[in-house]
């Protein structure tokens, strides 16, 4: 089973107390942008087998969003994270890194 | 409050209450302004997170980083607490809302409470863990609850008031006679 330490209330929640809310990190296209670009926006998600960067809702808890890293592939957590964050802070970066060598950020 | 209906069993006795007063509270709590308020009103500072205070009438509950439930253990009170709240926070950025209505209180006395909680809810509740003055959200049997502890053989459980007669047919089915083992 998932299982996130909630970056607001410091407690281990499992996935039945989260909701998904899909790729995290995803930037608004909205009036002028291309018709291109506002559908990559809108209807492009990442799939990946491996690092994936997620929202996530503590709605059984808190009630607040925060971001996550994973491998969904082994289900493996690598750090939670402030939904205010644009991007994977440094530590979270440093943390993947340290235990998948090989992996890029793109 | 009103004891609604109860129901016992061998090990465990449930209650349920309504007319319990409740206030949802919501602010900036590093806000001097909005401290000295609550200190006012209810004699109570800001919990800690995950965390409950209490007093004689009143208990202060840690929901999320903006939001605090006010628990009125006291009848009839629950106006004035509000009233009295309203204007000490007048022009600051919060929320006092009567939530009394929307909710139901249950009590579960009994030394196996923390084995009948553990049926349906992921939490941690180890008693090194789960100790007096820890307030949790969560949900057990699919209800999404709060909880908190009484005395070393009582815990307070909140739901919604919609979800009260599942929950307490949930509750009084988890407690069937001899299904209860000592875990914690």
């Amino acid at each position: 089973m998932l299982r996130f330490i909630c970056p607001i209330c410091n407690l281990p929640a499992d996935e039945t107390e989260l909701t998904p809310g899909g790729e995290a990190h995803i930037q608004r296209k909205g009036p002028g942008s291309s018709d291109s670009e506002f559908y990559e926006y809108l209807f492009e998600r990442k799939n990946p087998l491996g690092i994936h960067f997620e929202r996530w809702l503590h709605s059984y808890g808190c009630g607040k969003w925060f971001h996550a890293a994973r491998c969904t592939k082994t289900m493996e957590v690598f750090g939670t994270y402030k939904a205010q964050e644009v991007k994977p802070p440094r530590h979270i970066i440093d943390n993947i890194k340290k235990k998948r060598p090989n992996w890029k950020n793109e | 409050m009103i004891e609604v209906r109860k129901h016992e069993s061998k090990e465990i006795l449930i209650k349920e209450f309504e007319g319990v007063g409740m206030i949802t509270l919501r602010g900036n709590f590093s806000n001097k302004s909005f401290q000295k308020a609550l200190t006012e009103s209810c004699k109570l500072g800001v919990p800690k997170p995950l965390s409950i205070k209490s007093n004689k009438d009143l208990s202060l509950a840690w929901m999320s980083p903006d939001e605090l439930l006010l628990i009125i253990h006291t009848d009839g009170k629950t106006e004035k607490i509000k009233k009295e709240l309203g204007f000490s926070l007048e022009g600051m950025h919060s929320l006092v809302l009567d939530v009394s209505g929307s909710r139901k209180i249950f009590m579960i006395e009994g030394t196996l409470w923390r084995e009948l909680l553990a049926k349906g809810s992921p939490v941690d509740l180890r008693k090194k863990s789960f100790t007096k003055g820890s307030f949790l959200r969560t949900r057990i049997g699919q209800v999404s609850v709060a909880f908190w502890m009484v005395s070393n053989n009582s815990v307070y459980v909140i739901c919604g008031r919609s979800y009260s007669s599942f929950f307490y047919e949930w509750l009084c089915n988890a407690a069937v006679d001899g299904s209860l083992r000592k875990f914690f």
